[in-house]
Order: structure tokens, then C-alpha cells, then sequence
């Protein structure tokens, strides 16, 4: 269990778009580009963000009382694609990409090379219309699978693409995340072999052995959402650090 | 008012034409379902059914009365007015309908714990009473905020038992008790069912209001024929999140003769900051698991609202309301502060009678529209709840201090 290749693993960084500066996140992407993230996730700042913990709920709220929103945020990202061809993530609220317009908002993420879309309140089972306009627009909605899905995961991965997204209960320890992990991971594994990817909500760094001895990468969004105002050199340090 | 028209033709349950559905995070969804589920079958079993109507006949105290409002109809000089009155329920508002109905779907699930979040502590205390008749476990989330507010409701909700748990993330209000009893739902869902309190969230939510708050319809469809002998021309309820409204319109929908007038709180007016008019100056989003209307900034970020009335301080309103309104069925009308406290001393006056402050915004609605009808026609203006609680911020903002 100790002897996990964190170099085998993929770490997702995650960072709020706009907290502290939409001028720092354009620098944390590039940052984090260079220091070899593989997949960058930007967080899009919501005014209720009901499927968040604390850090992001407080990062969320000072990045809005920088007046950002998401036209500055894909703005800040164009920026950054002068730079860096790193794979992006876009993470949010369904109320934010629906006021952009369903298909503006998928064009928009296809043009700037966001490769990857994760609705937080958007269960697969919705039937909305915005998962058939990010497919015209070829970008990746991505494929949750939670604890609660157990013995229910495989209409949720039938038809996911890149990553499979791993969400724990929220408020586990890493023990339990571990456990929760254990069950689930193998049941994923008889749908597809797509890698898969937790989420991990703890401030606990290096992460530890036994959850990522469990997938293929880590989301993390606490880590660098705690860190983000200390400065992109920081963030590429911490990343490098937890790849190590 | 920004309107997006969509062609898309919804094939999952809980739509109400563009509307309603089940935004929630995926974490959520397998609970959801469970719910619908257990909630169609009861439905189903005349034990549910025989089991909730002892409950809404010997524990509430329903039928509530359809009381004619002699003194107003004359001092308004018009139409006929009746009020349904569910503030003669036990706990003092319609809220314990759909409480007892949710917490009987609880029961059957085999859940042992409810949980719910509240603002003013009004469905913190309906959902902490039936815990405590059903002997189950009870957590209420509460802004830290609100709990510094409204220490009375947090006092009362323990009396019942209840453990009430102050929210101190966001900005500690209700819609941080929200987010606080999700989280808590989706860790916890194997003992756990979350009462929602209004026609609001996703599905089944809506559905199961609806139905659990159309008991005041059924009743005062058969109380206005014996008392008056026709049905009515008008029905007014207050409406934040819609759920005294809905069960007051809910029997009377299909029938086009009878006008349905939902009274929401413009606040300090609609044309200022300072409303809760969801209905008058919001526009289609998705949040708090449904598509439905919301105040929010060009931007999808929702907005701060406000209203004398803790009831009515939402920034959304359930799906089908949106709906009806929508179709032309249902009209909507904003009433300010100033009209609903006025509506508050008129009904103590006239009738004897001291309303929510929610429900004084229906009132205020029909001490408008009464005087323009004829004495042949009839209003139904349902009284929500009891309004003891507003007593002293009713004093305050009239300026009057109360010593206790």
C-alpha cells in the first residue's frame, strides 16, 4: 500500500476561477501547465455552490466580489491558451452555463480547447439539453459515479469519455474514502477501462497511499483553492511537490 | 423580464412543460428516485392513505373552517369574501399538511431520522413536531445567523426535541442550511429522509407538496358548495416557494371559470433592490434541483432577496407555479411590505382574526381586487398560518416598542 508510483497517478489541480485575481488564474493555468499537470480544473465561482465544501464555498465567494463571471473567466483562459496547451477542465453550476446559452457556452469551451465539462448539480439521468450540445460541440461531459451509485454504475459510465470522476460522500475522512473506494472501484472496472479519477476534498497532503493506491488520479479541490492566494509559483511548487 | 423558450421536449418525470425536473448533484439522485418511488406506492395503499387522513382529521385538527368574512365583505363592498383557514391547523399553518404526508413516506422507507433546513424556523418546528409524535430523530439546519434571530423558534424546535445545528458557512442564512442539509442528506441517506418544506427542489418534491397541500382545496371545494351553494370566482393565496398556494389552487386548476391569483412579496417594492419577487422580476434558471424562475443577475448568480416576511424570502418559487403562470392560467401580483402590515391591522380589526404577515400579503390582494367585483361573486382568500409570531416585528415596524 505504501509502495503506490505517485508519478503513475494523475493529480487534477483544481483552482477558482477568479480568486484571486482573473489575472492569477490566466498565471495559475500556464503555472500549473508547466510544473506537468496533464488536465487542469477551473472552477467557475457560483453565488450557491451546494455540492462544494467550505474552501471552495469561500474561495467562491471572494472571487465574486471580484466581479468575475463567466465571460471573464473564459476570457482569462484564452489568455492562457497564448501560452499553454494543457487540458482544461471547466467545473460548475448548471445555472451559470444556461444563462450563457446552451450552445454559446459549449462553442465557447470547444474554441478555447476546454476538453472537459463537469455539471455539479446535472445527475445523468436529467434530461437536459445541454449534454447534446456540448457532444455537437465535441467536448467532453463528464461521467460521475458516486458511493451512492453502488451496484447502479453502469448506465452512469455507458457513455463517458476520457476520465470516469469519482465523487465520495462528502465530510469522509481518507479512511473512509478509502473503503468507499474499495467497493466502488471494482464495479466501475466491469463497465470500462476508462482511468478513473476521485475527487478528494481533504486538506491532507502528501494525499494519502491507500486512496490513491485505489484509482488512477486525484481531484483535488481543496489543495490549491487553500493555497491560491499565496501566488502561482506556490501552486506549481505544491503540484510538483505532490507529484514528487 | 429575460425569458429563454426552449424546443425541448422533457422525457424524465417532474417536468411541468420547461420546468421543474431534477437538478441535483449525482450524489443526490439514487435517494431521489428512492423517494419518488416510495412516495408512488403509498399513494397507492389505502393503509397510507386511511393512516394520513386520521392523522390530518384527529392530530391537525382538519378539516380547517371556511369561515365567511362577513365584516370585511361589507367594509369592502364587493365581492363575497371567505377565508380558508389554515391557521387553525395544529402548529398554526398549513405546513403540518405535507409534513405529516412526508414524514409518513419517511416512516414507510423505514427511515429514523428527518432532517430540514428553515429560515425563520416555522417548517424547523412543523418537521420537529411530527418527528417527535413519530418518535424519530430530528436535525434541523439553521443559519447561525437566523438561530441568533429567531431564538424562540430554536428553543421551541428543541422543546420538541429536535437537535438544531447552526450553519456558519456562506453567509449563514437559509439558503446555507440548504446546502448544509444536502451535504448532510447525501452522507447520510441510508437513515435519513430530508422533509422539504415548500413546492420547491426537484422532483418528487414538487409532486409530493402538491399533492399533501391540495387536501386545503379538496375541502374548501366542498365547504364553499354548501355554503354558498356555486364554487368560486377567484382564489388568492400568498406565494413564496408556493406551496399554501398550490394546494389551494390544485382542484380548482382544471376548471377555467374559477381566476387563481398567487400574492408574492415585493418587499420595499418591485421596482427597488429590496423585493422577493420572483414572479413579477425573475427569470428561468436552474437551481436548488430545479429549472424554474429566479431572481438572479444577468450572470446565473442569485440574488439576495428581501420581505418583512421570513415566509416569503426566497429567491425562487416552485416549477408548476411558473407553469400556470406561463400558460395564462394563474395570475401573479407583487404586495409591499406596507400593504401586507396594513392587511395585518385591517383583518385584526375587522374580523378578530391576527394572520401571518405571509398570509396578510393574500389578504392585502384581496382588499385590492374585492371592491372592483360584484357582490355575486366569491373570493377564497386562504390564511396560511397564525401571525403571533410577527406580532413584534409588526410593533417594531410600526415603531412601537414592546417591552419583554
Amino acid at each position: 500500500m505504501t509502495n503506490v508510483d505517485v508519478e503513475k497517478k494523475t493529480i487534477v489541480p483544481v483552482i477558482v476561477a477568479g480568486d484571486p485575481s482573473l489575472k492569477r488564474t490566466t498565471e495559475q493555468i500556464i503555472a500549473l501547465g508547466q510544473a506537468g499537470a496533464t488536465l487542469v480544473a477551473v472552477s467557475v465561482p457560483f453565488s450557491d455552490p451546494v455540492g462544494d465544501g467550505p474552501v471552495i464555498q469561500a474561495a467562491d465567494v471572494r472571487a465574486l466580489d471580484n466581479g468575475t463571471n463567466l465571460a471573464g473567466v473564459f476570457a482569462a483562459i484564452a489568455q492562457a491558451r497564448a501560452e499553454t496547451d494543457v487540458a482544461i477542465q471547466l467545473t460548475l453550476y448548471a445555472n451559470v452555463a444556461y444563462k450563457y446559452g446552451d450552445t454559446a457556452f459549449a462553442e465557447k469551451c470547444a474554441a478555447l480547447g476546454i476538453t472537459d465539462v463537469l455539471v455539479l448539480d446535472l445527475p445523468s439521468q436529467e434530461d437536459d439539453p445541454l449534454p447534446a450540445a456540448l457532444r455537437a460541440a465535441g467536448v467532453n461531459l463528464v461521467a460521475v459515479v458516486t458511493t451512492n451509485s453502488l451496484h447502479t454504475v453502469a448506465p452512469l459510465v455507458a457513455d463517458a469519455a476520457h476520465f470516469i470522476f469519482v465523487m465520495p460522500i462528502p465530510g469522509s475522512n481518507s479512511g473512509a474514502i478509502a473503503d468507499q473506494l474499495r467497493l466502488l472501484v471494482p464495479e466501475i472496472r466491469q463497465h470500462t477501462d476508462l482511468p478513473i479519477i476521485a475527487e478528494i476534498g481533504l486538506p491532507d497532503v502528501p494525499i494519502p497511499a491507500a486512496i490513491l493506491a485505489a484509482v488512477d488520479g486525484v481531484y483535488l479541490d481543496t489543495v490549491f483553492p487553500a493555497a491560491a492566494s499565496a501566488g502561482s509559483e506556490k501552486l506549481s511548487a505544491l503540484f510538483q511537490k505532490l507529484t514528487a | 423580464m429575460q425569458e429563454i423558450k426552449s424546443d425541448h421536449t422533457f422525457t424524465t418525470p417532474g417536468h411541468y412543460g420547461d420546468f421543474g425536473g431534477t437538478y441535483v448533484p449525482e450524489l443526490l439522485y439514487p435517494e431521489l428516485q428512492r423517494v419518488a418511488d416510495a412516495y408512488h406506492a403509498a399513494r397507492q395503499d389505502p393503509a397510507f392513505n386511511q393512516e394520513l387522513n386520521d392523522l390530518l382529521a384527529n392530530y391537525a385538527g382538519r378539516p380547517s373552517l371556511l369561515y365567511y368574512a362577513a365584516n370585511m365583505t361589507k367594509d369592502l363592498g364587493g365581492a363575497q369574501v371567505y377565508l380558508k383557514r389554515e391557521d387553525l391547523n395544529h402548529t398554526g399553518a398549513h405546513k403540518i399538511n405535507n409534513v405529516l404526508g412526508q414524514a409518513l413516506v419517511a416512516k414507510r422507507m423505514g427511515k429514523k431520522r428527518l432532517i430540514a433546513e428553515t429560515g425563520a424556523g416555522q417548517h424547523g418546528v412543523a418537521t420537529a413536531t411530527v418527528a417527535a409524535l413519530f418518535g424519530m430523530e430530528c436535525e434541523i439546519f439553521m443559519g447561525k445567523v437566523d438561530t441568533e434571530r429567531q431564538k424562540l423558534n430554536v428553543y421551541r424546535m428543541q422543546l420538541l426535541g429536535a437537535k438544531v445545528t447552526p450553519v456558519t458557512s456562506g453567509s449563514a442564512v437559509l439558503k446555507d442550511a440548504v446546502n448544509a442539509a444536502l451535504q448532510n442528506w447525501a452522507a447520510r441517506s441510508d437513515d435519513t429522509f430530508y422533509l422539504l418544506g415548500s413546492a420547491v427542489g426537484p422532483y418528487p418534491f414538487p409532486e409530493m407538496v402538491h399533492d399533501f397541500q391540495s387536501v386545503i382545496s379538496k375541502e374548501s371545494k366542498q365547504q364553499i358548495q354548501q355554503a354558498a351553494g356555486r364554487q368560486p370566482d377567484y382564489i388568492v393565496a400568498c406565494v413564496g416557494g408556493g406551496s399554501n398556494a398550490i394546494g389551494s389552487f390544485a382542484e380548482y386548476i382544471a376548471d377555467p371559470a374559477v381566476h387563481l391569483i398567487g400574492a408574492e412579496a415585493a418587499g420595499k417594492g418591485v421596482d427597488t433592490p429590496e423585493n422577493a419577487a420572483t414572479m413579477t422580476n425573475g427569470s428561468t434558471g436552474i437551481f436548488h434541483g430545479m429549472k424554474s424562475k429566479f431572481l438572479q443577475n444577468a450572470d446565473g448568480q442569485i440574488d439576495k432577496v428581501y420581505s418583512i416576511s421570513a415566509g416569503l424570502d426566497y429567491p425562487g418559487v416552485g416549477p408548476e407555479h411558473v407553469r400556470l403562470q406561463e400558460l395564462g392560467r394563474a395570475q401573479y401580483v407583487a404586495i409591499t411590505d406596507d400593504e401586507a402590515v396594513n392587511a395585518f391591522e385591517y383583518i385584526a380589526k375587522e374580523e378578530g382574526i391576527i394572520a401571518a404577515i405571509e398570509s396578510c400579503h393574500a389578504i392585502a390582494e384581496v382588499m385590492k381586487l374585492a371592491p372592483t367585483l360584484g357582490s355575486d361573486k366569491i373570493i377564497i382568500c386562504t390564511v396560511s398560518g397564525r401571525g403571533d409570531k410577527d406580532v413584534a416585528s409588526i410593533a417594531k415596524y410600526r415603531g412601537v416598542e414592546i417591552d419583554d
